[in-house]
């Protein structure tokens, strides 16, 4: 029951802290909470990688680092109210590769010109499966039914991280596939199991209990190597679209922590320290690896330079 | 290794006195934030996920599964004392719990959802336990067809939720649907009626509105009228359900327990659909339906034994499927993942004991939360004592906080005043506003699953008709659709005759 109350309090405490923010001194910050705000639900792998971050930088940086789910519109929503926050610090932003997208899809005109990246913490591993008793056996057979065109496919959402490996394939096909949208990568990869689509794409680890279990069927990862998961060796998408090769690091998808732009550079060079040494830490090199999610660990301007180019391809 | 062992095993890891103190620390968690409107239970576990870091998996799953199904314990207090649906799966509470209330029956209404949720939590738990694989199959039956045709079934159910018109449901329902487009388009993202509003592109948040519509609107209807005060004169003695209204409502406990189980395996809103499900069920079945909306003690125990009920089978898709159904169930997944355990169809063969310890603690939590909630019916229906004038102001306080703590903006507290003043002009013209929330919750789903079953297939409609179980759930909204139309035919003709 306490919890209801520290949003109030949080608000006060800000209210309070503001005249004192512009004339504290810059070597004591951070001084209260801050706060990551997460643009998709509870549960979900930006949410996760949150509040993996808000545990490790949390602890490095001395304050508390709670997590605010703001869903809705990719997160484009969450993206344009952090936007509107003081620049100060004390609000940072998840950025996923989806963000990309929103000067394509409208959904907001924000890109990497109005945030910097802290740091990229997660990449993923785009896979495509079909149903293990799908007529469609093999990476070469998916590929050639892309370039028919008459392959229905599902992902998490139109214009989000599933979608555009989907799309970028299919371009460079010159193929088609109906898009069908639902409502996460663990769902997605379901449909595809229960055959109300032909392909799915979604994160190999969230399509992997399905894998496992026999359901689903990998076929291609949007990569330029091929994966070895156990016994099954998953081939790249550049081995069926040669074209590819080399152009797939702006398409790969990632799970950062961005800033709005306009910060004091030492601000920011302290939340980078405190991402670094989360990074470092244990628990999240345990949890990438149970995950199979790919650490990135690519900070500030290394970081920016991937955010610019995806939003260019 | 048979059930019976099985279980029994689940029952040594939920009797260690840890695991004990965590289930406990859940219910009653849960309790009060289903008590207070607006905080729900996806928020808190939110808030409590960073402490189950350091525990051991299976505590951390009981705690967490205690403060949902606690919730749905909790989540009816508000609704039967104030009108303030505490959750969304008591909505429906409010119909006939609130008018209970009025008629000085408050702590009847609350005897009987508490009871009532204790019996159809516990036969989820034993469903759970025997069919659990079972049922798994049975989801994996349900695509885009049978969820847009069950989706369409539950539209149909609002005709039974209008107090008096049935015209004025139906408008209510077409506006409640209109609203639900409010939003990005599912399919290709485009922003529908969102006035330029950022706000506006994840669409109306369906608690704000509904704190709104029933609880600020209930507000502004009392302090218009002073008198009404008197009517909150309330009995303290015969708090308890008597034998008499046992005898009512057993029926209505059972059927309401096993809707609410099978809905609630569908992920995606089974506990809203099989709460407004089982109440228009009990209403079609009872031989007085006029008294439905006046304070009829089926239409409380149906609807919150449903969502009992579809709190804990809505597990069942998470352990065996690995498919969170709802918002809670999402972050006891992220609790999961974060200890590297991936639910899905592996569970029960890797982590047995995770399995059935928290299958186990559930039993015990349903008959914790009956223990902790007989006793505070007491304490609640005393609060109403309290001088309307100073209740009203602590309850707008409360519903400001909650209609904040939903997405942590002011946006939504707006949002709320609007659709209080909107209830209070329903009101004012006699519309029925629940018909109106439940297009506005089914709306979205419907029109996504009809356009993902039309992708897929290709734009043919036949899809809902070759598949026997949408083509049964079709054949049924049918059904439903035809009887007032029978009825009125009959009626003239005994009246000609």
């Amino acid at each position: 029951m306490k919890r209801k109350w520290i949003p109030v309090i949080t608000l006060t405490l800000f209210m309070i802290s503001m005249p004192l923010a512009a004339t504290a001194a810059e070597e004591k910050w951070p001084t209260r909470p801050i706060t990551i705000t997460i643009g998709f639900s509870p549960g979900g792998g930006m949410d996760m990688m949150g509040r993996l971050l808000s545990e490790g930088m949390g602890k490095s940086l001395g304050v508390a680092m709670p997590v605010v789910n703001m869903v809705g519109a990719n997160s484009a929503i969450a993206m344009d109210h952090v936007n509107k926050q003081p620049r100060d610090g004390y609000n940072l932003f998840g950025i996923s590769s989806a963000v990309s997208t929103f000067p394509a899809t409208g959904l907001s005109k924000l890109t990497y010109k109005d945030f910097g990246m802290v740091g990229i913490m997660f990449g993923n591993l785009a896979t495509f499966c079909v149903a293990y008793d799908s007529p469609i056996k093999n990476g070469k057979e998916l590929v050639e039914r892309l370039k028919k065109g008459d392959l229905t496919g599902s992902n998490s959402g139109i214009g989000g991280m599933w979608h555009v490996p989907q799309l970028i394939v299919a371009n460079a096909l010159g193929g088609k596939f109906k898009a069908v949208p639902y409502t996460g990568g663990p769902t997605s990869a379901l449909a595809a199991a229960k055959k109300e689509v032909d392909f799915s794409t979604s994160d190999l680890s969230e399509a992997l209990t399905f894998i496992k279990s026999k359901m689903l069927r990998p076929l291609i990862v949007f990569d330029d190597k091929p994966y070895v998961l156990d016994d099954i060796t998953i081939p790249p998408i550049t081995d069926f679209v040669p074209t590819m090769k080399g152009k797939i690091a702006g398409g790969l998808g990632w799970r950062a922590l961005g800033y709005p732009r306009g910060i004091p550079q030492d601000r920011v060079n302290k939340l980078i320290a405190a991402f670094k040494s989360t990074m470092a830490s244990g628990t999240v090199k345990e949890f990438a690896k149970k995950n199979l999610l790919p650490l990135v660990d690519a900070t500030g301007a290394e970081a920016d330079k991937i955010f610019e180019a995806a939003t260019q391809t | 290794m048979g059930f019976f062992e099985n279980l029994a095993g689940g029952f040594v890891v939920a009797l260690s006195a840890s695991n004990l103190f965590y289930c406990a620390l859940g219910a009653i968690l849960g309790t009060a934030i289903g008590v207070l409107p607006g905080l729900g239970p996806p928020a808190t576990i939110a808030l409590l996920l960073p402490v189950t870091f350091r525990m051991e998996p299976v505590s951390a799953v009981i705690m967490l599964a205690g403060i949902f199904y606690g919730a749905m314990y909790g989540g009816s207090t508000t609704s039967i004392l104030l009108n303030i649906p505490g959750e969304a799966a008591s909505v429906v509470t409010c119909l006939d719990g609130y008018k209970m209330a009025r008629n000085g029956q408050a702590g009847k209404a609350l005897g009987i959802s508490a009871i009532g949720s204790f019996i159809a939590g516990t036969l989820g738990v034993l469903g759970v336990s025997v069919m659990a694989p079972t049922l798994a199959s049975f989801a994996l039956k349900f695509g885009p067809p049978e969820y847009c045709c069950l989706v369409f079934l539950g539209l149909m159910m609002a005709i039974y939720l209008s107090e008096e018109s049935v015209l004025k449901g139906l408008m209510m329902g077409v506006l409640g649907l209109l609203l639900g487009t409010v939003g990005l388009d599912p399919v290709d993202g485009t922003p529908r009626f969102t006035m330029g509003f950022n706000r506006l592109m994840d669409g109306v948040d369906f608690v704000v509105m509904a704190m709104g519509l029933f609880g600020i609107a209930e507000i502004l209807c009392n302090l218009e009228t002073p008198e009404n005060r008197e009517v909150f004169k309330t009995a303290l003695k015969g708090l308890l359900p008597t034998l008499q209204d046992w005898r009512l409502c057993w029926a209505s406990v059972l059927r309401g327990s096993i809707l609410g189980f099978f809905i609630g395996v569908l992920p995606g809103g089974g506990a809203i659909i099989s709460s407004f499900a089982a109440y228009a069920v009990e209403k079609r079945l009872s031989r007085h339906p006029e008294r439905f909306g006046r304070g009829a003690i089926e239409g409380v125990a149906a609807p919150e034994a449903a969502n009992n009920a579809a709190s804990t089978s809505s597990f069942i898709p998470l352990l065996t499927l690995g498919i969170p159904g709802n918002a809670s169930i999402a972050m006891i997944f992220v609790a999961l993942m974060i200890h590297g355990i991936r639910p899905g169809p592996l569970l029960l063969q890797e982590h047995p004991n995770l399995f059935w310890g928290v299958i186990a603690s559930m039993y015990i939590g349903n008959a914790l939360l009956l223990a902790l909630n007989l006793p505070l019916i007491n304490f609640w229906v005393r609060m109403l004592k309290v001088p309307y004038r100073y209740l009203a102001v602590v309850v707008v306080v409360v519903c400001v906080i909650g209609a904040y703590s939903v997405n942590n903006s002011a946006w939504d507290v707006g949002m709320m005043v609007f659709f209080g003043i909107f209830g209070y002009l329903l009101r004012k013209f006699a519309f029925p506003a629940s018909p109106f929330i439940l297009a506005m919750i089914l709306g979205p789903m419907l029109e996504k699953t009809l356009q993902q079953s039309l992708i897929a297939s290709g734009g043919n409609f036949m899809t809902f008709l070759n598949r026997p179980i949408s083509a049964a759930l079709l054949l049924a909204a049918g059904l439903l659709m035809l009887t007032p139309l029978v009825k009125a035919i009959w009626k003239k003709q005994k009246k000609s005759v």
